[in-house]
């Protein structure tokens, strides 16, 4: 074909363009569906078909006829099919809008024909929720709706873990030994479980101060058959916080350097990071020594830094950080002899605490600061 | 344009004055090229000169004037006042209309009707971009009118024109005066259409007129594709087509012409990966049907159409990225795929659009769409995956949301966890973490995400970079701190970085630090030991010499403080040969370093090294100043688009010529690169430097003369420069920096009260009023900074500042309202139960809030007054009543509120009250304020005004 062209061809005008793109920008949103459930993996591939069911153990894929249990530490993330409400509860809550997310998630709870599947999810978000939120009753009430519905969930080991934690935090320890039993029962039958109840138990008894007994539960955990990285990583660390308990931080110190070695879950490497930070901060304080107090305050950024909790995990070892960086700061402060430098440590100290109050305004490490 | 046509423009650029020595031979044919490579101005002045010359024939001065009204026309289109690039606009029609009228048919009058529709079509965008920003719709309908009629006049005589050549079409005697014909009829028929089109843009939606005109634009190009189906502007006119049919509701039919638009590519050969063998013209047409088609079926919400149709055209059109619309359309697919819901897929698309257009609007774009749309989607499904993550992040730490980029990072950490990216995305996000820490001034947060990088990540690609900048960041805390630990903890790291990364470029440079940590400790002989170790075979060589010179200058410093002069002035001059070898030697590395990385530091190093030679210059005074303006002349050049570096050479420039006291030439140069690059960013702060050392040398000069001319002449340019030192901020081109635009507005307010004549004491229209403004321009200007800093949030003084102003203009009602909302946020009486009294907390913290008061009574005592609003005078006098039962009898103040008070009631009517009022104060008071504060001479004036309207006490009234 010839086209004759010319110059002025060139000449396109611009601004129907622009003023349409503007249209285009406020288009409203319309949520796509898709066929199938999908699975994404940890190394990047995705698995589609129906999901069965979201166990302890793991994810259960239909794929056509056949059925594969996929572990935990090989999922990234799952979608399901036609959920639009759920999804759109969970945009909010991902995207930070916790408010709207609450309320999403609360109308959710409300159906009663929910499919499992999703029921034990929109439980989760509403326990994490109002964990977040500064709500632990409503928190405490869904960890237990969790439990009682998915006694071998997903959520098992967070669910119970978290329930003994909010009574120990509360002092409770005769609560949190009751709440134990319960939760003992409840899966006395569950072989998978028993290494993450072990780790249970050892902080129960450690809350009691029975240290002795607490070390002996997490050596237990830890050596059971079929005790997982991070049930092992998690009694270790136990042991070193007994050991600290029992005064003995030169015991606890390579227990927790060994951990920090270790490919552990973030909560716990950022955990045994913070108690190097206790340790150190604690030596350096009593010693008058600005080198140690540094040692302590590179640990605990070692946790706020490197170890940042996603959104729905667990803040409180980067709360503890954060507060742990603030007395770091106030202390090298006070061994300060130069006027302007003794200023700029304190400044940074408000900075820290000041962060903290902004991003955790109920959080238990305010006290004292 | 080629190089060498390059280097003609270029070389034509400052043009001196002598516009026939840029003419040769051929240069209407020059003029063409430089305004086809985008010279617009160059090729004006060269037509200019054509005109101008008298020995040219009056066929040249022709083409010359009408390319020069296409130059002007491309050259009004830069003009980022809307109103003045109407102005302009209108004016080079009516010009080149007139010149219409005086030419026959043939190729002149076909090219002067190109420039013409050019510039109609400048025009309409430019109405148009008005009537966007227009909120006022009786100023937006005024718009529109005046719009209608240029454009139903310009329509009219295009179809005469079109008549007129097909009449002398049918009567063509040969073949050539036919196919001359034809060619105008083809450009008038066309740009007739679109004419149309432009029209019935300008017309409201709900204007009859608009659907009538969108019909004529649709007939029009009907009959040019009837006539002219062959042509590529036929095709181009479907998509028009295909807009006004969108217009007018007919959706299917709109659809069509965009297809057929796209259809084009159709007449291609097809190659075996699918795609036609459009040349690039074509390509351009296929990319603006496909754009619009996609924005249509996007409005439409069948986002998978639009989605598809971008795919479509991708996949058909090869090097579819080049084509003028090819970047809009897949900005547009992002949007689809956005807004349809399909987050994941639109982030890719997006994620490719940053890759294509990394420094551009689409690449802006799509990054705005990576950061405000929530990563889940609207679908929750499939999160952005880590690259977008990282994306996501350098985003998100541009725009200062530091705690969301943490987030985003740690969120692609986790989703490349066991896949290969593992190691480059652990080690980058932790860097963009270090870098976010560092912008926040968290130095050791900064050093543990850089630790974390190198330590958890090693082999990741950024991991050496995050080494080297933990290095440079404890080695800084070193040097502030002078702690022993972040010294060892320096050490270490470097220890590290040789051992794990020895041929990364930065290994070179390992030993220098013990020369900056020598520097740190004051141990200068030992620093300059270090640095002189490195020979000049080595790498390290520039940044050596650099830093020997610098460890110098310091040492110099602190022999100063010593009072060693003559050793500080030996180190100094030690310090030259060193800096500017140094200097040498880093700008050849820069020009052949590859790596963008390293090419930057080479950059900051021989840049600082400049800036250090410079200090050193201006150190000796007006004898070496002037070597400055030689060491920094190239640095535009050398640092393109470095506007902090740019900046940083016109204060140094500014600073040299004042010491050698000219600064008229500072003036003119500035003025040079204002008219050339009007939006440089250096402007502002040169200008600002220049205005400072304006008023520095003219606050001497009148401390030796005190009526020197010059002085005046001096502050006005000061004046000048001070106010285009933060236009961008006032225009919202630049974020607002309070400071500055604080300091600089008052130092205006100030001026400008000179320049009035206002006596010394002076702050606000109470104390004394101008009959007339000499300076309203610049009233006008300091208004508005006064308001940008109000629109900022900045405090309660910029809004006084703001009142005082717009009185000074005679603004009283917009002063008053000023004022009313500054007491409306900072009222002065806080309890109603205290009666009138003032809050004393607030006048111990703002204690100025108190003359505002009264300028506030004033304000609205002459806004009554303009407006005969008696409301506005009783809320006058209110004000008055409150700040005298406040004030401190007989103070200054005191005797403004009561004349004013007394004023307002004869502006009342209210002569008796005001008649008693006066008689009190002059019974209660000994001669008034005996002219302490200039009241007697007022109230006197009260007294005289008051003798008109009461009779005096022991007088009968008339019978």
């Amino acid at each position: 074909m010839m086209v004759e062209t010319r110059r002025a061809a060139r000449k396109w005008l611009a601004l129907p363009v622009a003023s349409l793109a503007l249209v285009a920008l406020a288009a409203p949103l319309r949520a796509q569906e898709t066929a199938k459930d999908t699975v994404t993996l940890m190394d990047g591939t995705t698995a589609s078909g129906l999901i069965q069911s979201e166990d302890f153990a793991g994810l259960s894929l239909k794929e056509g006829a056949k059925v594969r249990v996929i572990p935990w530490k090989d999922v990234r993330d799952t979608n399901y099919r036609g959920q639009d409400a759920y999804n759109s509860a969970r945009e909010a809550f991902v995207a930070g809008r916790y408010q709207d997310a609450e309320a999403d998630f609360a109308k959710l709870a409300a159906e009663s024909k929910q499919k499992p599947l999703i029921r034990q999810q929109v439980l989760y978000h509403q326990a994490v929720l109002g964990e977040m939120l500064g709500k632990p009753a409503d928190a405490s009430a869904a960890w237990h709706d969790l439990m009682t519905e998915f006694p071998q969930g997903r959520y098992l080991g967070v669910a119970a873990e978290s329930l003994i934690v909010e009574k120990l935090g509360a002092k409770d320890f005769a609560g949190a030994a009751a709440e134990l039993a319960k939760i003992e029962t409840a899966t006395k039958d569950f072989a998978d479980f028993r290494p993450s109840l072990g780790v249970l138990k050892g902080m129960v008894l450690e809350g009691q101060n029975k240290t002795a007994d607490a070390k002996a539960a997490y050596d237990a955990a830890a050596m059971a058959a079929g005790a997982s990285t991070e049930v092992k990583a998690a009694a270790a660390l136990g042991k070193a916080r007994c050991l600290m308990l029992d005064k003995k931080p030169e015991e606890a110190e390579p227990i927790l350097r060994g951990i920090v070695t270790q490919d552990a879950p973030v909560r716990v490497l950022a955990a045994a990071w913070n108690g190097l930070g206790d340790i150190n901060m604690d030596a350096g304080n009593k010693a008058k020594d600005a080198d140690k107090l540094l040692d302590a305050l590179f640990a605990y950024l070692r946790s706020s830094v490197q170890y940042l909790p996603l959104p729905g995990e667990s803040s409180r070892e980067y709360e503890r950080a954060l507060a742990g960086s603030a007395r770091c700061f106030a202390y090298l402060a006070v061994l300060e002899q130069k006027p302007e430098r003794k200023d700029q440590y304190n400044n940074r100290s408000k900075q820290r605490i000041e962060q903290l109050r902004r991003e955790y305004p109920d959080s238990e490490f305010l006290t004292g600061l | 344009m080629g190089p060498i046509l390059l280097l003609i423009g270029l070389a034509l650029a400052p043009a001196d004055g002598h516009p026939a020595a840029i003419l040769g031979r051929d240069d209407v044919a020059f003029a063409r090229k430089l305004n086809d490579a985008g010279f617009h101005d160059l090729a004006r002045q060269v037509c200019d000169a054509i005109v101008a010359d008298g020995s040219r024939s009056a066929d040249e001065i022709v083409d010359a004037k009408i390319l020069a009204f296409d130059a002007e026309a491309a050259e009004a289109g830069d003009l980022p006042d809307l109103s003045a690039r109407k102005d302009r606009l209108q004016d080079i029609l009516d010009r080149a209309a007139a010149l219409a009228e005086t030419l026959p048919p043939g190729p002149k009058a076909d090219r002067l009707n190109e420039a013409l529709a050019g510039a109609q079509q400048a025009f309409a965008e430019t109405l148009l971009g008005m009537l966007q920003k227009q909120s006022d719709p009786a100023l937006a309908a005024s718009i529109r009118k005046d719009a209608d009629k240029i454009f139903v006049t310009a329509e009219d005589n295009l179809t005469k024109r079109i008549e007129a050549t097909q009449e002398a079409a049918s009567n063509a005697q040969t073949d050539a005066q036919a196919e001359a014909l034809d060619r105008k009829l083809i450009v008038d028929m066309y740009s007739q259409a679109r004419l149309y089109f432009l029209h019935s843009l300008l017309l409201a939606a709900d204007d009859v007129k608009r659907r009538l005109v969108l019909r004529q634009a649709l007939d029009a190009f009907n009959d040019f594709q009837f006539s002219y189906g062959r042509e590529l502007l036929a095709f181009d006119g479907a998509t028009y087509q295909g807009l006004c049919l969108k217009e007018l509701g007919e959706d299917d039919k709109a659809v069509e012409k965009f297809d057929y638009a796209i259809s084009l590519r159709e007449g291609f050969d097809k190659d075996a990966d699918g795609k036609y063998a459009v040349p690039q013209d074509a390509a351009d047409v296929i990319s603006s049907a496909v754009l619009q088609k996609v924005l249509f079926l996007e409005s439409k919400k069948d986002f998978a159409g639009a989605s598809a149709a971008a795919d479509d055209y991708v996949a058909t059109i090869p090097n579819w990225e080049r084509a003028s619309q090819g970047l809009a359309v897949l900005d547009a697919q992002m949007h689809a795929l956005v807004d349809g819901g399909d987050a994941a897929s639109g982030f890719k698309v997006a994620q490719q659009l940053i890759e294509l257009d990394p420094q551009g609007p689409w690449g802006a774009d799509a990054k705005q769409v990576l950061t405000s749309v929530p990563a889940g989607g609207a679908s929750g499904v499939a999160r952005g995956g880590p690259d977008i993550q990282l994306q996501i992040a350098g985003t998100l730490i541009a725009k200062g949301e530091n705690a969301r980029a943490h987030a985003a990072c740690a969120l692609a950490r986790k989703q490349s966890r066991n896949t290969p990216q593992a190691a480059d995305i652990g080690a980058a996000s932790f860097l963009l973490d270090g870098q976010a820490y560092a912008r926040e001034g968290r130095d050791m947060e900064a050093c543990v995400a850089y630790d974390a990088a190198a330590n958890l990540y090693p082999t990741g690609a950024k991991a050496p970079d995050a080494l080297w900048r933990s290095i440079n960041a404890y080695s800084d805390l070193y040097e502030t701190e002078k702690r022993p630990y972040f010294k060892k903890a320096a050490q270490d790291r470097l220890a590290q970085f040789a051992k794990a990364y020895p041929k990364n470029p930065n290994a070179v440079s390992v030993s220098l630090f013990e020369g900056q940590w020598d520097e740190a400790d004051r141990n200068w002989d030992h620093a300059a030991q270090v640095y002189a170790r490195v020979p000049a075979s080595s790498e390290a060589y520039g940044e050596a010499q650099y830093r020997a010179g610098s460890s110098l200058i310091k040492k110099a410093a602190a022999l100063d403080d010593d009072k060693k002069t003559a050793d500080a002035e030996a180190c100094r001059k030690q310090a030259r040969p060193m800096l500017e070898a140094g200097r040498v030697a880093l700008e050849k590395q820069m020009d052949v370093a590859l790596d963008p990385d390293v090419r930057a530091r080479y950059m900051a190093l021989a840049f600082a090294a400049r800036v250090k030679l410079a200090g050193l210059m201006l150190m000796g005074g007006a004898a070496s100043a002037g070597d400055v303006t030689k060491l920094l002349e190239d640095v535009e050049q050398r640092y393109p688009g470095d506007e902090d570096k740019i900046a940083e050479a016109w204060r140094l420039r500014i600073k040299a010529l004042e010491l050698q006291g000219k600064l008229d030439e500072a003036v003119e140069k500035l003025d040079g690169l204002v008219a050339k690059s009007p939006d440089a960013a250096a402007i502002g702060p040169a200008a600002g430097s220049l205005a400072r050392a304006l008023d520095r040398a003219a606050n001497d000069l009148q401390s030796k003369d005190p009526k020197s001319s010059k002085a005046h002449d001096m502050r006005l340019e000061a004046a000048r420069l001070y106010a285009l030192s933060v236009r961008p901020q006032v225009t919202g081109k630049a974020p607002p920096n309070a400071t500055e635009l604080n300091d600089v507005g008052k130092r205006l307010f100030a001026l400008a009260l000179t320049f009035e004549g206002a006596p010394d004491e002076v702050e606000s229209v109470i104390d004394w009023a101008p009959t007339r403004l000499g300076q309203p321009e610049l009233w006008d200007q300091i208004g508005s900074i006064f308001q940008a800093l109000v629109a900022a949030g900045s405090g309660y003084q910029s809004d006084i500042y703001l009142a005082r102003v717009q009185a000074f203009e005679g603004k009283w009602r917009d002063s008053a309202t000023t004022y009313a909302r500054l007491f409306d946020r900072e009222p002065l009486i806080t309890d109603v139960g205290a009666g009138k009294r003032f809050d004393a907390q607030r006048l111990k913290s703002k204690p100025d809030l108190v003359a505002a008061f009264v300028e506030w009574a004033m304000s609205e005592n002459m806004a009554g007054k303009a407006a005969d609003d008696k409301q506005s005078l009783s809320r006058a006098s209110d004000l008055l009543d409150k700040a005298l039962f406040n004030l401190d009898k007989n103070g200054k103040l005191w005797w403004r509120a009561k004349a004013l008070q007394i004023q307002t009631m004869l502006d009342r009517g209210m002569y008796d009250v005001a008649d008693i009022t006066l008689r009190d104060v002059e019974r209660n008071t000994q001669d008034f304020d005996g002219g302490k504060y200039g009241a007697k001479a007022r109230m006197l004036a009260l007294k005289d005004e008051l003798a008109k309207h009461v009779l005096p006490a022991n007088k009968a009234p008339p019978k």
